[in-house]
């Protein structure tokens, strides 16, 4: 085989084969590609290329170099250069230009079994970035049932179909995944995420039940904690259960959820009052989220304005590396615990450095070090956008908000006051309080939980814990379904 | 939204209705927490350092070990075995000197065992400086067994008194799996005494302070 491929490519890379020294092979490489008249053999220059640079431990030029290849068609160099990518940390170079296939042109890839399964994960994770769900499906059945990374594809598989609203069917593959992340020992972590994902598919499939199973398995010490807390909440509130959906929101209005963004746990808040008539608090609530969100706004206003994607991309960098950012740390806090970012700086970082210590590339140096910082730039600036898009959609969100609560709160006054003259007119109000012992004393009675009173004070430990029993004070038959 | 669910509120409000109107208020809100460190089905070993300082003659450095079999959160079994030398203390050495000449028949602790209870109705948690919170219980302890005494007096008779120990501690939880078991304890001995044939009761009070380790924890529901 490689004498036949040596024979095939006679001739076009004889210059490159006698060449001694990384240079003068560069110089045989660089004849080549810029020979049109060899167009058919640039996708060899370049994974021959990727070679000489991998060789040279120059990881990040070699990604540059197979992306390149595989754009031209030669994916013989797959594997290898997705171990490059682990390393880098930018697996978007190589996954890109082989997800840019349609299926029936995709090439077999080389290697061995696994190898090619972790190709194709990847390739499908590149994918679904893009959200670029059905060639995410396609690339996912390449991967192999025995592979160490079927339960990273079943979990991606159980994230596409959940995101093409087919909840149910997200299910099997999620769970799937689940039970191979505890066969396969891949970490607390892992088993969180996929968590998170059944919970999310329950949701998606209206059982709210096992929603709720399911967030409630989420560790508390997990970096997945109080997003979970907060979709159980809705998942509460989907089914009717103010009650339920109050006691959980109940920690975001404790001082240590002061610095996450979660503008909608208040919100939900207010609608959860509402629903049970409870217009005083909700008044209270929505003077409080007012009151707090509005300098929040115009913080964020000002901060976006003439932030690009570089910048936005180097604002989060300063913030993770304990600078002082120009966006509110409210709104980036959650990219501490986020891989993908996590990864991007890595992939940035590593071809920065590299860019600085190319001197044994003579000549060439300084234009694989305009590549390597062209891809830095590339990310920083992909990552960037995906988070100032984000961002500005809470921006816009946050402002509906703060529009809607406006009309709101008249509409909601007007509804007390005559409400209260109803209530006037038919009859006194049930003091509810005198029952609190007892209720205290029934909670008590669950073995393996602590009954604690709530007196207004917020101790860390108690987050989570709340639990709100409290009648609605609507008359029946503004009894609401929500949800059903 | 919230303009729309009011509409429909409004649109189906009835005047013959009672409505309550109101807020939620603490009152509405209970912390209904996993405990952290349950005892149920566990048991507790430890041991202890201690110090009987409140004696008119003798003060007395001692260890325990402590064996502890949890029924419920609330209630314990154990048994508590401990030993110890009665040191002279400075009256007792003054008294004791040339200048005096006199040896007070006082009985010095050197060994217990008891078997007893401990109830702790008080489950509390504490604010460390903002920067920790520590949980601990607070138990009643109701021991009974027998203490080996001896006279000071040379020649002085040894004495198998038995003796109730009631008790007061707190238990601090360092972790899951181990506390610290401070304990005030008033051992009240019925001691029959040779010298003076006489029966007489005494009382070792005392403090320990102990580390215990806690059996594996069983998996709740």
């Amino acid at each position: 085989m490689i004498a036949l491929l040596s024979l095939a490519f006679a001739g076009t890379f004889d210059a490159f084969d006698k060449a001694s020294g990384n240079e003068a092979r560069l110089d045989a490489l660089f004849a080549v590609i810029d020979d049109e008249g060899a167009s058919e053999d640039h996708g060899e220059a370049w994974s021959r290329m990727g070679g000489l640079f991998a060789d040279a431990e120059l990881e990040g030029a070699a990604l540059v170099a197979y992306g390149h290849a595989f754009e031209k068609g030669a994916t013989g160099s797959a594997v290898k250069a997705f171990a490059l990518a682990d390393q880098v940390g930018d697996h978007a170079i190589v996954a890109g230009p082989l997800a840019d296939y349609e299926p029936e042109d995709a090439k077999p890839l080389p290697g061995e079994k696994d190898e090619r399964s972790h190709v194709a994960y990847l390739v499908a994770r590149d994918l679904l970035r893009r959200d670029r769900l059905g060639p995410t499906l396609d690339w996912l059945k390449r991967v192999d049932g025995d592979s160490p990374d079927f339960a990273d594809a079943e979990s991606v598989r159980g994230v596409v179909l959940a995101a093409q609203g087919k909840n149910e069917e997200a299910l099997v593959p999620l769970q799937t995944a689940r039970a191979l992340g505890v066969s396969l020992d891949k970490g607390e972590r892992f088993d969180t995420k996929i968590l998170m994902n059944l919970a999310r598919a329950y949701y998606g499939a209206r059982n709210w039940g096992q929603s709720i199973y399911h967030y409630k398995q989420v560790p508390r010490d997990s970096d997945f904690w109080v997003e979970a807390h907060f979709e159980e909440a809705w998942a509460h509130f989907m089914g009717a259960d103010m009650s339920g959906a109050l006691g959980l929101l109940h920690s975001f209005s404790s001082p240590f959820m002061d610095g996450l963004w979660y503008p909608e746990a208040d919100m939900l808040r207010v609608q959860g009052l509402f629903m049970m008539c409870k217009f005083g608090t909700a008044v209270e609530e929505m003077d409080a989220f007012e009151k707090h969100y509005q300098p929040v706004l115009e913080q964020l206003d000002g901060a976006l304005t003439g932030l690009d994607e570089a910048g936005t991309f180097a604002d989060v960098g300063s913030y993770l590396d304990k600078g002082i950012p120009k966006l509110p740390p409210l709104v980036i806090r959650r990219y501490r615990s986020e891989d993908r970012i996590a990864e991007a700086r890595t992939a940035v970082d590593h071809y920065r450095t590299e860019a600085d210590g190319l001197e044994a590339l003579g000549k060439h140096g300084t234009k694989v070090a305009g590549w390597l910082n062209g891809r830095a730039d590339t990310i920083a600036k992909r990552e960037g956008g995906r988070i100032l898009t984000r961002i500005k959609g809470e921006r816009d969100e946050l402002h509906r908000m703060l529009t809607d609560l406006e009309l709101a709160r008249v509409d909601i006054l007007q509804l007390e006051s005559r409400l209260y003259e109803r209530a006037a007119a038919t009859g006194t109000l049930e003091d509810l309080t005198a029952d609190r012992i007892g209720k205290l004393r029934e909670l008590r009675k669950k073995k393996g939980y602590q009954v604690w009173p709530f007196e207004g004070e917020y101790w860390a430990d108690e987050l989570g814990w709340y639990q709100v029993d409290s009648r609605s004070d609507c008359p029946e038959s503004l009894a609401r379904k929500i949800g059903g | 939204m919230l303009t729309t669910l009011m509409a429909a509120v409004l649109s189906t409000a009835s005047a013959q209705e009672t409505i309550e109107l109101g807020k939620l208020t603490d009152d509405d809100i209970t912390v209904v927490q996993k405990v952290l460190y349950p005892k149920e089905g566990r048991s507790e070993i430890g041991v202890h350092l201690g110090l009987m300082p409140f004696d008119a003659f003798l003060v007395t450095p001692n260890a325990q070990f402590s064996f502890d079999l949890h029924k419920s959160d609330r209630f314990s079994y154990g048994l508590l075995v401990g030993g110890g030398y009665g040191l002279q203390n400075v009256t007792s050495r003054t008294l004791g000197s040339p200048t005096y000449g006199v040896i007070p028949y006082a009985y010095r602790y050197l060994a217990s065992a008891l078997v007893g209870f401990q109830a702790a109705p008080i489950y509390a948690k504490m604010n460390l400086n903002g920067a920790k919170v520590i949980h601990f219980d607070v138990y009643f302890a109701g021991r009974g067994g027998v203490t080996l005494e001896r006279s000071i007096v040379p020649d002085g008779s040894f004495a198998v008194a038995p003796t109730l120990s009631p008790g007061l501690g707190t238990r601090f939880f360092l972790g899951p799996k181990s506390a610290l078991r401070v304990e005030l304890r008033d051992d009240v001995l019925l001691e029959y005494r040779a010298l003076t044939d006489k029966w007489a009761i005494k009382q070792n009070a005392g403090v320990t302070v102990g580390i215990t380790m806690f059996s594996k924890q069983e998996a709740r529901p």
